[in-house]
């Protein structure tokens, strides 16, 4: 049984190891040491994750940050060992995608930093812990997203995603300082015995609002999201893959402990959180009909999936403000399986893509056309995540958006959120049809010419694919266990 | 701890799915690994036999709890039915898959063959073995596309293979792919009654699971009883029953391994497995002695088919045609023999199965023998294969000894069991029995007549050389020939061990014996008469013999129904049309939509910065105001 | 002190000053100063609702001087990513970093 803190040690302490062995590397000639030393204590991290003991923590001695507490229960665990599994196939896919780049030990030590700071945010139980594990995570974010800053397009983007990323930080250490003028402290469960009484007041509202815009920038939300379409096709594709799958589901982790566990309930700022999850999903889908960039395409498309899941959260904090929590629990577990399934899928899609990319050379959807007549096994797991992502029946996709539906449908009396359910559905609609185009594009055309993709990248994709086809086979392993873990969170 | 028995149908489906793989590596490994994985599917049906006990097994597995629908399982239900469907199944489908190797051998889309073949036998195994309604229905609808499939298996409808691949003479005549649809539709046409049946019942009984079912009691429900009429009706479509007849002959257009497979043996016994099943639940809930009418209307639904499909067969002028409409009488007669479970209870369900069991060895023995014929001589006519028996002495006998075994001659097996069946009916309804009486004389009559056109009477034997025939083609048939015969000289004993599985059921007597030996010999002989001796009928029966060429004008009555749709058609097309011009016109709008949006993505930080510092302020604004 | 007091009210202030800072200048060192004003400002927040009767509370001060830390390593990387962006551009002004459009 191992604490968390452990676990994060484990990865700070591979982060030097990392950095350290590039010296030995450049003068062994072997450039990719740091990056198999990186991909093994990634793979020992996430073996070592099943043995997480539940409980709290506070670790005095491995932080310096005063007052910090961990906490492990049945969602944080689950959430470490995903964004564990993904981080660890993007560090095996790099080993190949990565080789013609130098300062390797930068990248690899980077991205242990970055898989360190989501452990921590996810794991943590106070406010400021969480902000300072996710400012780690940030930082390393800007940098990976700015690798290749030779280049003028990672130069650009990167600068973009600093400022926006961190005026959303900024933002939501203003709603954290407010949280602790009112409560005196920042842990989750004394800010939540402390604000229980202060419903629909002024400055319950404000903090609310500014979490919201603060995690809603990190989150990539309309109006917030300008920094994404230009972050992913910049970083490499594996970077790409933790961007979407890992660094964008944090802040809406946090998000949904803030608002179903510790801030009160308000029906206005239910219909708030739909309206942005259907605003962001409305646009993540329209603009992604038009891109000519893939990984534009597949950024977008992040743009509307995390709207799904803030319509999950709202109907969610709606539901409760209203007093039903079954639709509460409902909701907020087809958010978190939405969360899992398109964590999965849509790194699994990055990585492939990364592997047309690398073998093609461009970006561009006509230059990538019929990649799957060449490379066959990234075509057809790329299909894979590409139909889980359509949320077609019976594949894992499916259920996320469906247990949205249901926490969204009750008392339909209430025009908006008829109106909402609506709209909701017209976007799955669109989604489908625009990941069919997807499918479609992707075996038109004459064969490149291509082969397949090196082992190293197929290895990870594999993995994430055999994941989604186990959760499809048998829901009932992710629906059960995340039902179980939310209701213990609401507390029925 | 029988978890094991889900390898019946997982194991042909997953084989299915790794064809196109297996086809990558090696031509041989595809075609010998269906066979392979056969023989592990007979194997593990054959280990199902030697489970002990007689109550039946139900397991069920958890897939998924939907909130507001309950807990959507599937599972197993084995018991003495599911059994022996199992077994007829699996051995059946190995020694098709084995004559396939010979039959289809050279064919240039074996894969999309091998795959349905193989999906089909997983489809078939799910449906038999499945505990509830629900998954009954997944592995009905299964079967149905395969057998869409195989039947137009040859759909680019060559004109060249006209005489071998086409069913039917002009104006009736039918390419592949058009028989495949009709197929299809008029099965499905019968699956929405299924449907029905199954949505009343999981509404009025909260259950679809067989186990429950049988332990329900419905009082004085009329409702509940009018679903198991519904489900009846449904499974009259897969058994080519009326009024769904019109399928099964054309169905023929499809590769003879296939029709032996699914059109004789397998799948329209799925329809009777359905009716044994509704029967087995009517039992239990004491309709047999409270309300017959169910078992009356599947008793006069069996014989009413078993005659008029007989009489059709009589005037056919294609091989497999002939085999097909007896095919439709003979599933005829074991629909009636369950009808008749008013009166003789288990006795007749075992019954039914025996015959089902005698007639899918000799219905495909005949059926694959036919297949040898039409692919030495090239066509499916009679007046082609006019003596052909004469040339292929070996595989006439086969051919012969299946035949005598559907007429119901002793000691083959198929007398055994039609002796069986008649005695359940003659015990239920005597102007029933009497109509299946007749019908065994129409049988041997058309059988007869089948003899002595392959053997070609009065035809000067021609010098055809016909090459050695495969042993894999040989050999299917001779097993299925013995089997008739074996089984037959076993008769009384495989008769007792096979009703003692069924608890309180025994063989009935023999005590109609004569009525039905003297019926086949009527109709043998003057079928003799008329082949043998070109004896000629009176003209008076001329008019009958037109309309029964005319498949009774039902096929005809379909085609005009359906074209009648279809004229209706062309207004919904106009509704189609309207409304793919919406779809298409807000599709471009759209992507206009997303064109406009795109600017919104000026690319200057500080336009970015502004668009955050504006859409806070809003949602601020809003949230401050509106607590 | 309660919440309302002078430095709480500064803080918000200098977040709303900041904040239009970033909205609204071109020059993209200006906009590094406007992350800086916003950093301040939630410092200054932090310190500001720790005010309580004889000190401020310890726990705000630690929490200060820590995002102090996190906001120096901030600003290290976007000046030097000014830097990289200002080799490739030729200019610093906003506008003209805007090759990444739609």
């Amino acid at each position: 049984m191992i604490p968390p803190q452990d676990l994060l040690l484990i990865l700070f302490g591979s982060a030097i190891v990392t950095s350290l062995s590039d010296i030995f590397g450049k003068k062994l000639g072997v450039k990719l040491i740091p990056g198999y030393i990186a991909s093994l204590s990634l793979a020992v991290t996430l073996l070592f994750s099943i043995g997480l003991k539940p409980g709290k923590y506070s670790p005095q001695i491995a932080a310096p940050i005063p007052e910090a507490e961990l906490i492990v229960d049945g969602l944080s665990k689950l959430l470490v060992q995903l964004f564990l599994a993904v981080a660890a196939s993007a560090s095996v896919h790099s080993l190949s995608y990565m080789r013609e780049d130098d300062d390797l030990g930068a990248y690899f030590t980077l991205l242990l930093l970055l898989t360190a700071g989501v452990a921590g945010a996810v794991l943590s139980n106070d406010l400021f812990t969480f902000y300072c594990f996710w400012e780690l995570t940030s930082i390393s974010a800007y940098s990976l997203v700015g690798f290749r800053w030779w280049h003028w397009e990672p130069a650009e983007a990167s600068l973009k995603y600093l400022f926006i990323g961190t005026s959303g930080a900024l933002v939501t250490l203003y709603s954290v300082s407010l949280v602790y003028g009112l409560a005196g402290t920042t842990n989750f469960e004394e800010v939540k015995l402390s604000v229980a009484g202060l419903r629909g007041s002024m400055l319950m509202q404000v903090i609310s609002t500014f979490f919201l815009i603060g995690l809603g920038t990190s989150a990539a939300l309309v109006p917030f999201h300008s920094w994404l379409p230009d972050a992913h096709p910049a970083a490499p594709s594996p970077v790409s893959a933790l961007l979407s799958g890992v660094v964008v589901n944090v802040p809406l982790y946090l998000m949904m402990r803030l608002y179903l566990g510790i801030l009160p309930a308000n029906l206005n700022l239910g219909y708030a959180l739909i309206a942005m999850g259907l605003l962001s999903s409305i646009f993540g889908n329209l603009a992604a009909l038009r891109q000519l960039d893939v990984k534009r395409f597949l950024a977008y498309s992040t743009i509307a999936n995390v709207g799904y899941m803030l319509v999950g959260l709202g109907a969610a904090h709606r539901a409760l403000s209203v007093g039903s929590s079954y639709q509460a629990v409902e909701a907020v577990t087809g958010m978190l399986i939405h969360m899992v399934n398109h964590s999965l899928s849509k790194s699994l899609l990055f990585l492939c893509i990364g592997n047309a990319i690398h073998g093609i050379g461009s970006r561009l959807f006509e230059s990538l056309e019929g990649y799957g007549r060449g490379m066959r096994l990234t075509g057809v797991l790329s299909a894979i995540g590409l139909l889980n992502l359509a949320g077609i029946p019976p594949l894992a996709g499916y259920w996320g958006k469906m247990l949205i539906t249901v926490g969204l449908a009750f008392k339909l009396q209430d025009p908006v959120i008829t109106l909402a359910l609506l709209l909701l559905e017209a976007n799955f609609a669109l989604a489908a049809g625009a990941y069919a185009y997807f499918i479609f594009r992707e075996y038109k055309g004459l064969k490149p010419k291509v082969k397949e993709a090196p082992l190293y990248m197929i290895l990870p994709e594999l993995a994430l694919a055999l994941a989604c086809t186990i959760l499809s086979l048998n829901p009932a392993l992710i629906v059960e266990t995340v039902r179980s873990y939310v209701e213990a969170l609401l507390g029925r | 701890m029988y978890e094991w028995v889900n390898l019946l149908w997982v194991m042909p489906t997953l084989c299915a799915l790794s064809i196109p793989l297996l086809s990558r590596v090696s031509k041989l490994l595809r075609d010998i690994a269906p066979a392979l994985v056969c023989c592990a599917t007979v194997a593990t049906a054959v280990l199902l036999l030697r489970l002990p006990g007689r109550a039946p097994v139900s397991l069920k597995f958890d897939w998924v709890f939907l909130p507001g629908f309950g807990r959507v399982q599937f599972g197993l239900y084995i018991d003495t039915l599911s059994v022996v469907m199992s077994n007829v199944v699996a051995w059946i489908s190995l020694v098709v898959f084995i004559y396939s190797l010979g039959y289809m051998e050279g064919d240039s889309s074996l894969d999309r063959y091998w795959f349905f073949m193989l999906l089909f036998l997983g489809g078939m195994e799910l449906l038999v073995m499945s505990e509830n309604l629900i998954q009954m229905l997944l592995g009905w609808e299964v079967v149905g596309v395969c057998s869409f499939a195989l039947i137009s298996y040859w759909y680019k409808d060559s004109k060249e293979e006209r005489r071998v691949r086409w069913v039917g003479e002009p104006p009736e005549e039918y390419p592949p792919s058009h028989c495949g649809l009709k197929a299809f539709l008029v099965t499905r046409l019968a699956d929405t009654f299924i449907v029905a049946g199954i949505i009343t019942l999981s509404i009025m009984a909260r259950t679809v699971s067989f186990a429950e079912l049988l332990a329900l009691d419905p009082g004085e429900n009329r409702l509940l009883q009018a679903t198991l009429a519904l489900l009846f009706v449904g499974a009259t479509g897969k058994s080519a029953q009326l009024p769904f007849t019109e399928w099964l002959p054309d169905a023929m257009a499809g590769p003879t391994s296939a029709s032996a497979l699914i059109h004789a043996a397998t799948m329209v016994k799925a329809g009777v497995f359905l009716t044994a099943r509704v029967v087995q639940i009517a039992l239990a809930w004491g309709l047999g002695a409270r309300s017959p009418s169910l078992f009356k209307f599947i008793l006069w639904t069996g014989v009413l088919t078993a005659f008029a499909a007989a009489l059709q067969a009589v005037v056919t002028s294609e091989l497999k045609k002939t085999l097909a409409y007896s095919t439709m009488s003979q599933i005829g007669y074991m629909l009636a023999c369950l009808g008749a479970a008013s009166v003789t209870r288990e006795l007749s369900l075992a019954s039914s199965l025996f015959h089902l069991i005698s007639h899918a060895i000799f219905k495909s023995a005949l059926f694959l023998c036919a297949g040898v014929m039409i692919h030495t001589v090239g066509s499916r006519f009679y007046e082609d294969l006019k003596g052909i028996g004469r040339s292929m002495k070996a595989l006439y006998v086969f051919f012969a000894v299946a035949a005598l075994s559907l007429t119901g001659v002793p000691p083959l097996m198929g007398f055994w069991s039609k002796e069986a069946v008649l005695a359940s009916i003659v015990k239920a309804d005597t102007l029933a029995a009497l109509l299946a009486i007749a019908t065994a004389a129409i049988t041997a009559f058309y059988t007869v007549r089948m003899l002595a056109l392959t053997y070609g009477v009065g035809v000067k034997q021609t010098s055809r050389v016909h090459n050695s025939l495969k042993l894999t083609m040989l050999a299917p048939c001779a097993f299925l020939a013995a089997a008739c015969l074996a089984l037959g000289l076993l008769g009384s004993t495989f008769e007792e061990l096979f009703y003692s599985a069924f608890s309180s059921a025994e063989p009935g007597n023999l005590a109609y014996t004569p009525f039905t030996l003297g019926a086949v010999a009527a109709g043998a002989a003057l079928a003799a008469l008329h082949y043998l001796r070109a004896f000629s009928f009176p003209g008076f029966l001329e008019p009958f013999r037109y309309v029964l060429k005319h498949r009774l004008y039902l096929n005809t009555a379909y085609y005009l129904v359906a074209r009648g749709i279809a004229s209706m058609g062309t207004c919904a097309g106009i509704f189609d049309s309207l409304y793919t011009k919406a779809l298409l016109s807000s599709a471009a709008a759209a992507n206009k939509f997303g064109e406009k949006l795109k600017v919104l993505q000026t690319g200057v930080l500080t336009h970015e910065e502004l668009l955050w510092v504006v859409g806070g302020a809003l949602i601020l604004a809003l949230l401050t105001i509106f607590r | 002190m309660g919440i309302p007091n002078a430095y709480t009210i500064a803080a918000a202030a200098l977040l709303a000053i900041g904040l239009y800072c970033l909205a609204s200048k071109r020059n993209l060192v200006k906009l590094v100063m406007g992350l800086e004003i916003v950093t301040t400002a939630v410092n200054l927040s932090f310190m500001g609702m720790g005010m309580r009767g004889k000190g401020p509370d310890p726990l705000a001060q630690a929490y200060v001087a820590i995002n102090m830390a996190i906001g120096a390593v901030l600003i290290a990387l976007a000046l030097s990513l000014l830097a990289v962006v200002y080799r490739h551009y030729g200019s610093l002004d906003a506008y003209k970093v805007s090759r990444l459009r739609w």
